[in-house]
């Protein structure tokens, strides 16, 4: 891909689509020899140790001054990154706390695809666009990486869940509306597929309930709004049909029995499809250890079986078709030193049931989160549960 | 693994998110060769002796000018510490007495997660400013380091579970008012991990009810207009969910197996105390669990002496809230069969306001407490317990005018330690107590602190010296009397 010396008539030529390689800092060369990367119809391997994790990144003097040498193959990634979790902490401070949004430029694909709250959008200018107006209504933002559970190499993508808690002041205007001077601290999830330097694919959390709490917002009334934004002509009907839990009368399915030894992909697969799907609350109690730990949307916080279990039951009583399925799933770890997981998952429900959401509506509701689960001997210990409430509610409430 | 500092940065580019290669002070160099290190993840060990620990410190020339050579490997902290104790009386003594707030750079990670009185905080800069406007507000503090139990390394982290006495004089103006002009002395507890000179998760009880009561505030009132602050209207975390996850349905509590391990297990005998004691309201067993002459420090000032008034006090509590489920959420200690234990106890406890007590009439409200107690432990009876626990926030829960919306504070953060399988001790090493001088003296109680009901707590008026009477040195004339211990 070197650039031959040209004829300069050439490169005048209109006629010509030729790629235009002028002005290519050096550090980007490493990102032209991408041609041979196969991302697809690979195996994603899930790390077995936290030797490349933010447990390893102590100190700010390290995390984002001297990240040290590269520690890991990252074809395609400039040459300053020394691992996977060093990319997502340094260009994340670098567009977000250093307000030098036009490194998305770099490290987002033009064609990115972002699905957030406000459902799924395409490219990487709406990514710009959208991180000035949160910079401008947030300019004291902190992120912390509160934990990045990654998985996957240069070949396949590296897919990285990270859990950041987020701190600013709204001294600026935003979309919700003028400034209200009022301090926001909560946490989110960005779940990310990044290859060679860019991130090509984001399912991205962003808590807006918990924001708009804290901003003094009534939230049902944004979302009413938020929702009412949308022409819901028959075009754009809602989902159709049953939620396919079970086959008509039939009971859910059985899985098979586990084999070999502690599997968490197989572990956490079994908790959502007894205790979701199954309607079998009490299987929290083999699950979950006794001071587990649950972290929600809209800066809920539970403590303990009993709490989860009600918080499981209240959903499902709001949506008593409520059906989940995994979409994605990988992890950390290994039975020592325990895990750390995350599950992309959705749930399709109908509002028939009395709860938070308040009076049923009968309305078709499409819910997706992320969930970050802490393995220990067997059990978890902690859940960091994010999904779309904001959208949730303006999905039920909208006009 | 290891790296110069200057080893890494690239050529800088506008377009590139380059490190910027700032200037660093030589001391922090080892702070950079860390990558090797697995905060959280292994066997934490508990330490054998005492050999690292506040008993070694002797004066201040030692403690706080000439800490000497190092004598435990701390890879990534600052050269100049000599082991964690050393680590952690120093930096606290630079930051809060030195007033070299700024220091907090260094000691904090720029995420940490800190856990108080007022729920789950995340970062550095917070701790920062709070730290600025607690010294404000009292610019004579003095925090004098009363007991450090520590586990853990250099690769998983140390784990400090740290009591301070702190005194000081309220003459500037602080979160609560202006200045009171009033003299205060109390007690707290902080746990940290450090790991290579940072604090990467903190949890730290102020005692601020000590505090606000020995200020002159009316406590009640304060946590009202607190937990008012607290409320959000219309929030969706707004109900409670649940019951408290102690019994199966009509079932009774779950027994515990007997201890698998030969001679005295530390680690069970606790949880099997907290275990029957709270969970199972087998309150009598206080009797087998601890001394006769048992001294109990609580938050705000309480102070039991003897297992019928720590019996009161227990059964008080699950009075006021006649579900409460408690867990234990981290535990470590140092010591021996021949020395005694010491040990740190990280708990939760979460219950329904049904029941009478000084939290007055009940309010019907869904309550979590979190708490850090310390025991001391002679021949396998609990002789000391310092037990405190976030008060002041579960008073906000309790006081405020939010209807049945739930203030509950954030104070559920944990780290991702909770439930390792912890080392067992090893064997019992040379040194004894006899070796470190302590006073060998029967205890003589004041009678004032004696005999106050547990009912009695907000009124307390602890006076200065009968506070000093039980701090310094009573670990050491906490020691058991032989007609106890035959």
């Amino acid at each position: 891909m070197d650039n031959e010396p040209q004829d300069p008539r050439q490169s005048l030529s209109t006629t010509l689509a030729r790629p235009d390689a002028a002005g290519l800092p050096a550090e980007n060369r490493a990102r032209l020899e991408t041609h041979v990367l196969r991302p697809h119809g690979q195996p994603r391997l899930n790390p077995p140790d936290y030797s490349i994790s933010v447990r390893t990144k102590f100190g700010s003097d390290q995390l984002l001054h001297i990240p040290g040498q590269r520690r890991q193959s990252l074809r395609g990634f400039e040459d300053h990154y020394a691992d996977i979790i060093d990319f997502i902490v340094r260009a994340t401070h670098f567009v977000w706390e250093e307000k030098n949004v036009g490194y998305i430029y770099e490290f987002y694909g033009m064609e990115s695809k972002v699905q957030d709250d406000s459902g799924q959008q395409f490219g990487r200018e709406r990514v710009v666009a959208g991180t000035l107006q949160a910079i401008n209504a947030f300019p004291d933002f902190r992120g912390y990486a509160d934990e990045v559970v990654w998985a996957g190499d240069d070949e396949v993508g590296f897919t990285t869940s990270h859990r950041a808690v987020l701190r600013g002041t709204n001294t600026g205007y935003s979309a919700h509306g003028a400034p209200t001077g009022r301090k926001v601290h909560y946490w989110l999830i960005a779940e990310c597929w990044t290859i060679a330097n860019e991130i090509r694919e984001e399912w991205v959390l962003y808590n807006t309930s918990a924001q708009l709490q804290q901003l003094g917002y009534d939230v049902r009334a944004k979302a009413r709004e938020f929702g009412s934004q949308v022409q819901w002509d028959s075009v754009l009907a809602p989902r159709l049909g049953e939620p396919d839990r079970q086959l008509g009368h039939r009971k859910p399915e059985y899985l098979p029995a586990p084999t070999g030894g502690f599997d968490p992909g197989d572990f956490l697969r079994r908790v959502y499809h007894y205790i979701w799907n199954w309607r079998m609350f009490g299987k929290v109690r083999d699950a979950y250890a006794p001071n587990m730990r649950f972290f929600g949307p809209s800066d809920r916080q539970g403590y303990g079986r009993g709490e989860y279990q009600a918080f499981v039951i209240s959903l499902i009583s709001m949506f008593p078709d409520l059906m989940v399925t995994i979409d994605d799933q990988y992890w950390m770890g290994n039975e020592r030193e325990g895990f750390t997981t995350s599950t992309r998952w959705s749930m399709v429900g109908t509002h028939t049931g009395p709860g938070v959401y308040g009076q049923p509506t009968g309305r078709r509701v499409y819910i997706w989160g992320i969930t970050q689960h802490v393995i220990k001997d067997g059990k978890i210990t902690e859940e960091w549960m994010m999904f779309n409430e904001f959208e949730v509610l303006a999905q039920i409430l909208r006009e | 693994m290891s790296e110069q500092p200057a080893a890494a940065p690239v050529e800088p580019s506008p377009t590139s998110a380059t490190p910027a290669s700032a200037y660093l002070p030589p001391e922090n160099a080892a702070r950079l060769d860390t990558h090797a290190l697995r905060y959280q993840t292994g066997p934490r060990r508990n330490p054998t002796d005492y050999s690292i620990s506040l008993r070694t410190k002797f004066g201040t020339d030692q403690q706080l000018l000439r800490p000497g050579p190092r004598r435990q490997s701390l890879r990534g902290f600052e050269p100049h510490y000599t082991d964690i104790i050393d680590f952690i009386v120093r930096a606290t003594h630079k930051v809060w007495e030195q007033k070299d707030v700024g220091y907090i750079y260094e000691l904090y990670s720029h995420r940490t997660p800190v856990t108080d009185d007022y729920g789950l905080n995340w970062g550095r800069d917070p701790v920062i400013a709070n730290t600025a406007q607690f010294i404000n507000a009292f610019p004579d503090i003095r925090l004098i380091a009363d007991e450090i139990i520590w586990a853990g390394d250099d690769e998983v982290g140390f784990y400090t579970s740290h009591r301070t006495v702190l005194k000081a004089t309220h003459t500037g103006f602080s979160q609560f008012g202006p200045p009171t002009g009033r003299r205060l002395q109390f007690w707290l507890i902080a746990n940290c991990v450090s790991v290579a000179n940072e604090i990467v998760l903190e949890h730290v009880i102020y005692n601020t009810t000590s505090m606000l009561q020995q200020m002159g505030y009316d406590l009640r009132a304060k946590a009202r207009e607190l937990g008012n602050q607290r409320l959000q209207a219309g929030a969706l975390n707004d109900p409670r969910f649940g019951e408290p996850a102690r019994l199966p349905g009509q079932g009774k509590p779950a027994h515990l197996p007997p201890s698998t391990q030969a001679g005295f297990d530390v680690e069970d005998f606790l949880r099997r105390t907290f275990h029957y004691v709270w969970n199972w309201r087998m309150v009598g067993r206080i009797g087998d669990a601890y001394a006769p002459n048992v001294r109990f420090y609580g938050v705000t000032d309480r102070a039991f002496y003897g297992v019928g008034e720590l019996q009161a006090f227990v059964l008080s509590m699950i009075a006021a809230f006649p579900d409460l489920v408690f867990a234990v959420d981290d535990l470590y200690w140092m010591g021996n069969d021949a020395e005694g234990y010491t040990t740190a106890t990280r708990w939760s406890l979460v219950g329904t306001h049904t029941g009478p007590g000084i939290y007055g009439a009940p309010t019907g409200r869904r309550v979590t407490m979190w708490g850090i107690t310390q025991h001391v432990i002679r021949n396998g009876r609990i002789t000391e317990e310092w037990m405190m626990f976030n008060e002041f926030d579960v008073l906000q829960q309790l006081y405020h005018e939010g209807g049945g919306v739930s203030c509950r504070s954030a104070a559920l953060a944990d780290g991702i330690h909770t439930l390792h399988a912890q080392l067992s001790t090893g064997p019992v090493p040379g040194r004894t107590r006899a070796s470190l001088g302590a006073p060998d003296r029967q205890v003589h109680r004041p009678a004032r602190l004696r005999g106050r009901p547990p009912t009695a707590a907000y009124g307390v008026d602890r006076t200065p010296d009968a506070a000093r009477d039980s701090h310094r040195g009573h670990r050491r004339q906490c020691r058991p009397a032989g007609r106890f211990h035959p």
